[in-house]
């Protein structure tokens, strides 16, 4: 079971609304919110938000699914949950997930919202730090462009509402520029090239690590165990063994990331699969890029992250 | 051609960009050397990013908290502490670094300060891992009562998670005051025939010492040597209970001698060997 979605994103897109009402230039950005970056110690990002006048910590996860809240938030928060007719979802250890909540007076930065409706979650649910309450997922990101400037520690939210492809504004050097497309849970798939072939991967900013899927590298790219620069993961079995490969360069349009660290495991355990992408791109590599999801045009806008 | 070649042209020029701001960098290559466990990277990368002057403020504490981590992980306890005391003071409510200071502390053999510290991480939020670590560090002092307070605290933060339940059963063995009805009705979401399990029904009277090797010999080679060197330290700690030290000592040093460093009854062995007449 889904939570009523349409219903919520209207209500966001309305609560929600763009400060700056009498903005008159389209072309110009109009930036909703400004939020401060915390880390946790792996690097993953975080970002406060207050409901009912407290404030929490929201892991930022473009991968995500529903937007949650984790039970000791929702305690914390003396919320009143409600049963969901069916299960919302599976999370990690085979929980099941059929509770929800509607949080009141909702601030994000600059963002209002009178109510908005988060899953119930356990603590800890993908490796949640103890000092995040919850995660945001696509489900509430999407209603705005967001910009992800990892070296300023800052998440701008800006209109979709702007004239297309003028929205880097932080450097005047050159950017690389990526149409992607949504899959049904509103990720974000696109197309990279690693060592000059595409590879199709999403981006989940809830990820520590990028992780392909072992089988479809080593046709792809001809490799296998015994190829050179091939080496084995430290935690892997005997039966299922994971590997690392150094790679050169991972090229999103005219931005490039050298030597980019992506674990190759098996399907079943890489979460990637011949549905979807081969490559789960996470925090690793994404931290040395600043990016703009322009989810109005659907496009990634890439530079270097400390390219000013 | 042309088009290619301008190409080229823009990805100098986006590699060139960067060189401005060498600490996060340096600070973004730390993080994934640390997340992949190459603690000796990390500590160069986040070395370079401090000292480059230009790392966002807002990034500094998280970069000396990761250089402790990498610092702790190498067995360098007081350099660790160094780093988690320079996070603290950039970001005075930084949580994980009190509570990286107070295993650092640990680490260091100062129980007190560590203490301290995780009354302090407490204090900041009462989350799991911070009774958990005080409760050790209790544990360490030889204060079993103040411990059992602590791991009862931790059990409902983390009810899924065994070893808090198992180290209040142990530390409520010890001293006496171990109530089999009210320990039941704490571990309802624990499954007790996985790994530490066995372990935990020979503090409640419903399992051997022999259970306990049985169980923990059970899975890879990787998972059983750290279950292994697990048994040796309870089935120590049990006999204890039962008042037969000398038939604990030599687990506690088998223990001593097979854990890794990072295993919570390797430092636990450690400490309980001193204590041994």
């Amino acid at each position: 079971m889904k939570l009523p979605k349409t219903a919520a994103l209207l209500m966001l897109a309305v609560a929600l609304a763009v400060t700056d009402a009498n903005a008159q230039q389209k072309c110009q950005l109009m930036r909703a919110a400004k939020l401060d970056m915390t880390m946790d110690p792996g690097g993953r990002i975080s970002v406060p938000m207050t409901i009912g006048g407290k404030p929490i910590s929201l892991l930022v996860d473009t991968g995500g699914y529903e937007s949650a809240l984790t039970r000791s938030t929702v305690d914390a928060l003396d919320l009143t949950t409600k049963q969901a007719p069916e299960p919302i979802a599976q999370v990690y250890g085979g929980v099941i997930v059929d509770r929800f909540v509607f949080t009141h007076d909702d601030v994000l930065g600059g963002l209002k919202a009178s109510e908005l409706p988060f899953i119930v979650v356990p603590d800890g649910t993908g490796g949640l730090s103890q000092e995040e309450g919850g995660i945001l997922a696509p489900d509430v990101l999407k209603n705005y462009d967001a910009d992800f400037d990892f070296a300023n520690g800052t998440l701008n939210f800006f209109s979709k509402d702007h004239c297309e492809g003028r929205v880097v504004y932080w450097t005047s050097t050159g950017y690389g520029k990526v149409p992607f497309e949504f899959d049904h849970d509103s990720h974000i798939e696109f197309t990279v090239l690693i060592d000059g072939k595409e590879v199709r991967a999403l981006l989940d900013t809830g990820a520590r690590e990028s992780v392909a899927d072992l089988a479809r590298i080593e046709t792809d790219f001809g490799l296998n165990e015994k190829s050179a620069g091939m080496s084995r993961l430290p935690d892997s079995t005997t039966k299922e063994a994971g590997y690392r490969y150094a790679f050169k360069t991972l090229t999103f349009d005219a931005v490039s990331v050298s030597n980019p660290d992506i674990a190759l495991i098996p399907g079943d355990q890489s979460r990637v699969g011949m549905a979807v992408p081969t490559l789960i791109l996470g925090m690793n590599i994404l931290r040395h890029l600043h990016i703009y999801i322009a989810y109005g045009e659907k496009m990634l806008y890439v530079t270097d992250a400390s390219a000013h | 051609m042309a088009r290619l070649l301008l190409g080229c042209l823009i990805s100098l020029i986006l590699s060139v960009s960067g060189a401005w701001a060498a600490g996060y960098d340096d600070f973004a290559s730390g993080l994934s050397a640390i997340n992949r466990g190459d603690d000796d990277q990390a500590i160069t990368f986040f070395t370079s990013a401090l000292a480059a002057g230009d790392l966002n403020a807002r990034l500094v504490p998280i970069a000396y908290l990761d250089r402790g981590r990498a610092h702790w992980r190498k067995g360098k306890c007081t350099l660790a502490i160094a780093d988690f005391s320079a996070a603290i003071k950039a970001r005075p409510d930084y949580f994980d670094a009190y509570v990286g200071r107070g295993i650092a502390d640990r680490c260091a053999g100062n129980d007190a300060d560590a203490i301290i510290d995780f009354t302090q991480a407490v204090a900041k939020r009462p989350f799991a891992d911070a009774y958990w670590q005080r409760g050790l560090a209790r544990w360490d002092l030889g204060d079993l009562d103040g411990a059992a307070q602590d791991f009862s605290a931790t059990v409902p933060l983390a009810p899924t998670w065994p070893y808090p339940a198992l180290w209040f059963a142990m530390s409520k063995q010890r001293t006496g005051s171990f109530d089999g009805r009210d320990f039941a009705s704490r571990i309802d979401g624990l499954d007790l025939h996985e790994w530490p399990g066995p372990a935990l029904e020979l503090f409640r009277g419903n399992a051997t010492p022999d259970d306990v090797y049985r169980a923990a010999g059970e899975g890879d080679a990787k998972k059983t040597k750290g279950q292994l060197c697990e048994a040796d330290f309870y089935v120590a700690e049990w006999w204890i209970v039962q008042k037969k030290p000398d038939a604990a000592k030599p687990l506690l040093m088998r223990a001593r001698d097979n854990c890794p460093q990072d295993f919570t009854e390797y430092v636990a062995a450690a400490v309980e060997l001193k204590r041994l007449p």
